[in-house]
């Protein structure tokens, strides 16, 4: 009765280079990987682009096999105008 | 029970008195295996429990099925004193890694408090430290960032292990999951990995195989804001009741001094004491 889920691995990768997991979560489907990933993305941003402003920051789901199955990224752009 | 008088001691000075009303509470214990619940949130609680080994959190479930673990119990610390003034529990309880917990039943420890107002300010003592933690990770859940935050956990943890000998120089062993360790920070697991990291790569501290190393206490400290004064270490604070016990035992003393000399005076007086005891009765 018991259902293995399917394990995802989210290499987080930004200015200084990739963060490889190894590790991985548990998921029921793809579906619910990704918004564990948007939100690692949306928080992890907070920290790192405020100091990187012009940067951008992604997050990769790899499956079991290794594959990228899905790829988020967040770019910050800062315009500065002639009236500050 | 060791471990109780132990704990009460560091946290309101060792006393007599608290250790002998302890002593005589009779208690269980049980071991819980990882990530096992040892408190439900919804019962009613007919007994209190204590971490006798190892660590346990405190965990509230949230309907969307996330969980922020905001407290944990290290050897010595009552779970759920406070269920003592509880109908049902407002939150759970689970074991960090395998832990050893003693059941005390609630009759018992009210009774132990009604005789020994001494052992009822040392518990208060105990639950008035359990809020200060709390106040604390309050404030580093909402204002600090991920690696201030896991900082100052780390911080935290090993200013409260170290009186109990059960750290190293700079180690100790922690059994929390990445799982457990994003519970408590408010955090993805994804989020704590990549905090983790960064801290090891600045040579703060290295997590791996249930073992927390920290490499620069100095600059951790720093990077968590820690001030260890909530944690009241070697700090204890009985003085208001002392003062109070010594007044009463003083109060008795003078009593009893004077009329000690009352009677000494009448012994020499003879007779004519009789006079003088009834002009001092008026």
């Amino acid at each position: 009765m018991s259902i293995v889920m399917p394990r995802y691995y989210f290499d987080v990768i930004d200015t200084d280079g990739t963060q490889t997991d190894s590790e991985g979560q548990q998921f029921a489907d793809l579906q619910a990987a990704n918004v564990e990933a948007l939100i690692a993305l949306l928080d992890i941003a907070r920290e790192h682009l405020i100091h990187h402003v012009g940067g951008s920051l992604h997050i990769v789901i790899r499956d079991e096999h290794d594959h990228v199955v899905l790829r988020n990224s967040l770019r910050l752009t800062q315009e500065v105008t002639d009236h500050q | 029970m060791e471990v109780l008088v132990a704990s009460l001691a560091r946290v309101a000075g060792s006393d007599e008195r608290v250790e002998e009303a302890v002593r005589e509470l009779s208690l269980r214990t049980r071991d819980v295996s990882p990530g096992g619940e040892i408190v439900r949130a919804g019962t009613q609680p007919t007994e209190c429990c204590l971490v006798v080994d190892g660590f346990a959190a405190r965990a509230q479930h949230l309907l969307d099925g996330s969980r922020q673990l905001d407290q944990i119990h290290i050897q010595g610390d009552f779970i759920d004193l406070h269920s003592l003034h509880l109908r049902l529990m407002d939150h759970s309880v689970v074991a960090l890694g395998p832990c050893r917990v003693a059941y005390l039943s609630r009759r018992d420890i009210v009774e132990a408090m009604a005789k020994s107002a001494r052992l009822t300010w040392s518990l208060w003592q105990a639950t008035i430290l359990d809020s200060a933690i709390a106040r604390t990770w309050m404030s580093c859940l909402g204002r600090k960032r991920a690696h201030a935050a896991l900082a100052h956990l780390v911080c935290e943890l090993y200013n409260r292990l170290q009186p109990l000998g059960l750290t190293t120089k700079d180690a100790f062993l922690f059994p929390a999951t990445q799982v457990d360790l994003a519970d408590m920070l408010g955090l993805t697991p994804v989020h704590v990995n990549r905090t983790l990291a960064k801290l090891r790569e600045d040579h703060l501290l290295e997590w791996s195989n249930r073992e927390v190393r920290i490499l620069d206490r100095t600059k951790l400290e720093e990077l968590a804001a820690f001030d260890d004064n909530y944690l009241m270490r070697g700090r204890p604070m009985p003085s208001r009741f002392c003062e109070f016990e010594n007044r009463a035992v003083n109060d008795e003393a003078l009593w009893q001094s004077s009329t000690d000399a009352a009677e000494s005076r009448r012994a020499i007086d003879g007779d004519s004491g009789q006079t003088r005891e009834h002009s001092s009765r008026r």
